[in-house]
């Protein structure tokens, strides 16, 4: 299929001194386009060819694929980085100050400066001066809370080219030197967080620093660590959009946090635009007062100004704690095979430096600190952070599971009493087995999984063979987000060709031995006579949409065994549904069809609520009598009898002929629910063999002969390729 | 110890083929096939200490030839137990010859063949149409005069004129070709020379013509007894050329002819097929063959029709008319020898037997492919690069560049090639030449085939083996258990029509690759 997703150069901007900014289509995009979602059922193999093309920009493609729900911003360099950069560099030339950067500059001259009443260059030549140490009280720090595609990284963009944090055509080659470092190591950079500084009407000097959240809710934990980092937050709406189901869900988090929450009505150069509408919608919703709400265009750079100067009254500075035990916080971590981890924190009291002994309150293990540094958002090594500050830290971590996010640092030499709050170990909720194609690339797959569980402590991953796929693994995820970000990852970056097998979500199975298993694979679910009772992870799920496409999502939640909690209108055209649902149910195609059946407009958000009984039953299928373990599924009850004459159809088209009649079954236990026939193969000859050349003949046995070595045996039947990965695909569809 | 065999005796010697009955030449081929380090050999006196009395006459003498081709039991025991191995020097000499004569009045819309269309022969593009075809033959014979200088050869046993439509070419011409082989090569008085021809080029008088020179095989293109079909194929004649062609091979005499029909064409029904094979044994040829349509790219149909899809039958009705055909004609007392032949006793084509054999041949002319020295080398099949090479090929003294066929390809080659004939694989000479070891992965590879239907092992009494035996033949681990299984062939008519699916699962389960890991991997299957 087309891969929509593919971006246009355009997508990634380069901002001038080592920012990297991701500007989606987002203001060119439709937001009923959602260019993931056709992606999402598509099969997993990629083709070889053409991957080398697109290895490099793996990440924008991911990137792009998160953008189609939300995102997690991490770029990987890219080699038209040049042209960016002159593209992006439309500001004023400041002379050669990269080395300036690193030295405070006297207050006075500043001060001095902006008398001049440059006004328009002020905030930019400031940026020179951001790894300045200003008092605690005048730091802000604060998150952008925003749905996708509601210009959260245009404005964050605007936002550091306004503070001069990203600029300046002469920082072009010490960037572009460190950036093909980092480009052969292949690392990965996220813009996590970047210190600005900005200097007010009244000529005070504040450190503003905006830490990125990931959207998703995959990612929720990540979120809500990221905020737990801040002071403040601003909320972004698209002011003809208006509120989303993923704005909510943040938002709340945020609320939680006990943030400042300054709302930002952005777009409003745009014809749709109904700034009193939203604003209303705001109001109503979440119960914000809106009647300072900056109206602003991130992309034309209106409001700006009024968004810092908000930031700065509104927002409350950090406490003053840096006399107190260390205690920092771990919002993101990521894997440098020369530095090991590096981790990104927010003190939330004392101080950190180079060549402190540090702990990890909760994975307990040691380090010395070899560098400390701020994000500006490339990383600028410093002295020392102290309480209010955010930055970067490295000590020769071996994995991100020593120093996960939420994980509190502190100093060995004086521990702070007690962790700070709220951390968590990450649960899979959703599992898939993946397999190599090539069998070849089992070692390969391991060392890839490896590597990448490096940088994701959340990813799990444990050896499953199967007859029909051999040997790979079965591998745990967030959300399906996360595992789409792992598979894409593992194809694209690491060059493997994989097969999925349907997601699977964990059941909890009560056995009549009085025992309670966690099985997450339908063929390991233990017999019907052993098993008591199946519980499965319920999800209450919330869904916006325009009031026209109510009835189709409530036909769709109804379909997926939702249980309808509650309606609400919350405004005369926009409606909230809740439901509760089966994780099981969501984990297909539900947002597929959701996004299909709303032409776009629908928007969701999901949050796990525990477990439930429910009446489940396993649905073998037998291919010529010998039951397929990777097509087992497990589902209700109720769903069986359709799930299993789909599935059986469907086998019938895909598998071709064979030397007998095969029949395909759908069975619980032993008992035949669905039924299906494929035909003995009938003929398969090449009557004439040309004057004597056999060449041509042998040629095409030789290729059939091909096939068959690479052919996927079923149970005790063997189906090309091609025909296999239909079959993954299919059940992914129908079940 | 075979090779002081060898050694014993004295140095094999060619007697005066032409002294020599036709029986001999196909022995010799058969004995070539059994013993392969031979280079030449003293077939006469094999002949003469081996059998009794022969008789001269050609007729019986293929039979006998085809009886023991067909007969594995009748084999001689001494082939047996030979350890033979072929090095590549040691190939057998050809004594085959293919030319190719690619004038066609207009090309058929589903052949892909290497022709030249030359249209409606007229009064006024005579002249200009003889010029090109004598054009033509200069060159073949050309290439025939060097080939045989460079080329250690014999009297040929067989020759096949194929083409396009032969028939096209003035009976002088191809007089000609047969004039050039026969002083350069040698032809065997007893020698089998087959041409295709074509309904509406020739009449009795032409066919007597090249009969005197020695033609003793026609094998017609039919390919239907339907007008409607006839046209609908793009056939450059009609229904009732086909008749006045059947009564000029009657009225020459000619007895040893082939009619070929080709089944599964687009509208084809089964009414349709059922007719002519009625008619085609109304005729009474000698020999059938019957081709099941095959859609090539490039091709008219290709760009019309899809195979197993209207108007084209379907898989099933295709393998219906296959069963049809395989039924009617052996009832009609054809045997179904090879996948798509069927002849009387006696009549089978000699020539065609040297391609399923695996047998050394020549071949002459536009898009040909000859087989000397292990080495398989295809012609140009457009005319002006055919022109260079024979001048190149001249130029360097008779030097083709071409690479020999591995060990591999030659295992593959003689699989593929002998289970398309009825009598199958013989396992023994089989793993004499290639090893124990790749005979029992062959073996092995066809066990499913045996539980299916599609295949049969025979023991050296001809028997059909019960399949538990055969598989725990096959798994023994000691050639002890091989040694027992002699012939393994396809069924008729089920097997013959999955031959593809057949051979296909015989060549996965071989390794393959490097030519050096296959040898490693024979050394290892061998060295039990």
């Amino acid at each position: 299929m087309a891969v929509p997703t593919i971006p246009s150069p355009a997508c990634i901007s380069q901002s001038a001194n080592g920012s990297i900014i991701s500007t989606r289509r987002s203001t060119e995009t439709n937001p009923r386009q959602h260019p993931s979602t056709s992606y999402r059922c598509a099969g997993r193999v990629v083709r070889r060819q053409g991957r080398s093309a697109i290895s490099r920009s793996g990440s924008r493609y991911l990137h792009d694929l998160e953008a189609g729900r939300s995102l997690l911003k991490r770029v990987t360099l890219r080699r038209d980085w040049d042209s960016r950069l002159d593209e992006k560099d439309q500001y004023p030339r400041l002379g050669a100050r990269a080395a300036a950067t690193f030295e405070a500059k006297p207050e006075n001259a500043e001060k001095d400066y902006s008398k001049n009443g440059k006004a328009a260059n002020k905030g930019v030549d400031n940026g020179k001066d951001r790894l300045a140490k200003v008092p605690i009280s005048n730091i802000r720090n604060f998150s952008i809370i925003a749905h996708i595609d509601h210009g959260k990284s245009t404005l964050a963009d605007k936002l550091l080219q306004t503070t001069g944090t990203v600029l300046a055509r002469e920082m072009k080659e010490q960037f572009l030197d460190n950036m093909d470092l980092e480009r052969e190591r292949g690392i990965t950079i996220k813009l996590q967080a970047a210190r600005m500084r900005y200097v007010d009407e009244t000529g005070e000097a504040y450190c503003l620093n905006l830490i990125d959240t990931p959207g998703h809710v995959d990612f929720s934990y990540e979120v809500s660590r990221s905020l737990a980092a801040c002071e403040g937050a601003l909320l972004v709406v698209d002011a003809s959009q208006g509120v989303e189901a993923q704005t909510l869900a943040n938002v709340y988090l945020a609320l939680e946090s006990n943030l400042e929450i300054i709302p930002v009505l952005n777009k409003i150069d745009l014809p749709g635009a109904d700034p009193e509408r939203v604003r209303r919608e705001i109001e109503e919703i979440i119960g914000l007062d809106c009647s300072e709400a900056i109206l602003c265009s991130a992309k034309e750079g209106v409001g700006i100004p009024e968004i810092l100067n908000a930031v700065v009254k509104k927002i409350p500075p950090p406490k003053d704690t840096a006399a107190e035990p260390l205690r920092a916080l771990i919002f993101d971590s990521y894997y440098d095979s020369y530095r090991g981890v590096v981790v990104y924190f927010r003190v939330m009291d004392g101080r950190v430096k180079k060549g402190d002994y540090v702990q990890f309150m909760n994975s307990k293990t040691e380090y010395q600190v070899d560098e400390v540094g701020v994000l500006s958002p490339i990383q600028m090594p410093v002295n020392e952070l102290y309480a209010g500050e955010v930055g970067y830290l490295s000590a020769s971590i071996k994995s991100v599971a020593d120093a996960r996010v939420g994980d509190t640092i502190t100093t060995v030499s004086r521990k702070a009493a007690q962790a700070l709050p709220g951390y968590q170990l990450a649960t899979p909720m959703v599992f898939c087995g993946l397999f190599p194609i090539d069998a070849d690339q089992f070692v390969e797959l391991r060392e890839a999984l490896e590597k990448l569980q490096l940088n994701d402590a959340a990813l799990q991953f444990e050896p499953e063979t199967s007859s029909a796929m051999g040997f790979g693994f079965r591998c745990g995820f967030l959300g399906l987000l996360h595992m789409e970000i792992v598979q894409e990852r593992l194809e694209r970056e690491y060059g493997l060709d994989l097969i999925t097998t349907a997601p699977s979500v964990v059941y909890r199975v009560h056995c009549t031995d009085g025992t309670i298993t966690e099985c997450s694979n339908p063929s390991a679910l233990p017999d019907a006579g052993k098993r008591k009772s199946i519980e499965e992870p319920y999800v209450r799920i919330e869904l916006l949409t325009p009031k026209d496409y109510i009835g189709p999502l409530m036909e769709l939640a109804q379909e997926r065994r939702g249980e309808f909690k509650e309606m609400k209108f919350i405004t005369e055209n926009r409606a909230s549904l809740v439901y509760m649902l089966p994780l099981g149910e969501m984990v297909g195609d539900f947002f597929d069809q959701l996004k299909s059946r709303s032409k776009g407009y629908a928007s969701m958000e999901y949050s796990v609520k525990g477990y439930r009984e429910s009446k489940l039953v396993k649905l073998d299928i037998r291919i010529n009598d010998e039951a397929v373990d990777p097509l087992a599924v497990i589902v209700h009850q109720d769903k069986a009898y359709s799930v299993g004459r789909a599935l059986t159809q469907q086998l019938k088209k895909l598998i071709p002929r064979q030397l007998f009649k095969i029949p395909i079954q759908a069975c619980i236990g032993s008992k035949v629910i669905a039924s299906e026939n494929i035909a003995a193969m009938r003929k398969d000859v090449l009557a004439k063999c040309y004057g004597g050349d056999i060449s041509r003949k042998k040629k095409l046995l030789k290729k059939q002969a091909e096939g068959k070595k690479r052919m996927k045996s079923l149970g005790r039947v063997d189906v090309p390729q091609d025909a296999f990965m239909a079959i993954l695909r299919l059940e992914k569809e129908v079940v | 110890m075979n090779r002081l065999f060898f050694l014993s005796q004295s140095p094999p010697r060619i007697l005066n083929s032409l002294n020599n009955p036709p029986l001999t030449s196909l022995n010799l081929l058969h004995w070539i096939f059994t013993h392969p380090i031979s280079r030449s050999v003293d077939y006469g006196h094999r002949f003469r200490s081996g059998r009794g009395i022969r008789s001269q006459h050609a007729e019986s003498a293929t039979s006998h030839l085809v009886a023991e081709l067909m007969s594995p039991s009748q084999r001689p025991g001494s082939a047996r137990g030979e350890n033979l191995v072929l090095d590549d020097e040691n190939v057998p000499t050809a004594s085959s010859v293919y030319v190719h004569i690619p004038f066609c009045r207009r090309r058929c819309f589903y052949c892909d063949f290497p022709i030249v269309a030359v249209g409606e022969r007229t009064d006024t593009n005579k002249a200009h149409m003889d010029a090109g075809m004598t054009d033509y033959v200069d060159l073949v014979c050309r290439e025939i005069r060097l080939a045989a200088k460079v080329n250690s050869s014999k009297p040929l046993q067989t020759v096949f004129f194929g083409g396009g439509t032969p028939s096209l070419l003035p009976p002088p011409l191809l007089l000609r070709i047969i004039d050039t082989l026969h002083e350069h090569f040698g032809i065997d008085s007893g020698a089998e020379i087959s041409m295709e021809m074509d309904p509406g080029t020739f009449d009795v008088h032409s066919l007597r013509q090249l009969m005197d020179g020695g033609l003793s095989r026609v094998s017609m293109g039919v390919q239907s007894f339907q007008g409607a079909l006839l046209e609908s194929c793009g056939r450059s004649h009609g229904l009732s050329e086909v008749y006045e062609a059947i009564e000029a091979i009657h009225a020459s005499g000619l007895n040893n002819w082939s009619l070929d029909l080709i089944s599964s064409l687009p509208h084809q029904s089964l009414q349709d097929w059922e007719h002519s094979i009625n008619e085609a044994v109304k005729a009474s040829p000698a020999h059938v063959s019957v081709y099941d349509l095959q859609i090539e790219e490039g091709t008219l149909f290709n760009k019309w029709y899809k195979p197993g899809q209207s108007p084209l039958p379907s898989d099933d009705n295709a393998a219906e008319f296959y069963r049809m055909a395989s039924a009617k004609l052996q009832d009609a007392g054809f045997a179904h020898y090879e996948i798509s032949n069927y002849a009387k006793e006696g009549f089978q084509c000699r020539h065609n037997l040297v391609y399923w054999n695996n047998l050394p041949y020549f071949a002459f002319g536009l898009g040909s492919t000859s087989y000397i020295g292990g080495r398989r080398f295809s012609r140009p099949r457009k005319f002006k690069q055919y022109r260079e090479f024979v001048e190149q090929f001249e130029s360097s003294g008779g030097v083709i560049e071409c690479p020999q066929d591995s060990t591999e390809d030659r295992a593959l080659d003689v699989i593929m090639l002998s289970l398309r004939l009825a009598r199958g694989l013989d396992i023994q000479a089989f793993s004499q030449r290639f090893g124990a070891g790749l005979s029992t992965l062959v073996c092995k590879a066809l066990l499913p085939f045996v539980s299916s239907g599609h295949v049969v092992f025979l023991n050296a009494d001809g028997d059909i083996l019960d399949t538990e035996v055969i598989k725990a033949l096959v798994q023994d681990s000691r050639v002890f258990g091989l040694s027992r299984l002699s012939y393994v062939r396809l069924t008729d008519p089920n097997g013959f029509l999955l031959s593809n699916e057949v051979i296909a699962s015989i060549f996965s389960a071989l390794p393959s690759g490097e030519n050096s890991q296959y040898r490693a991997c024979l050394c290892n299957l061998v060295d039990y």
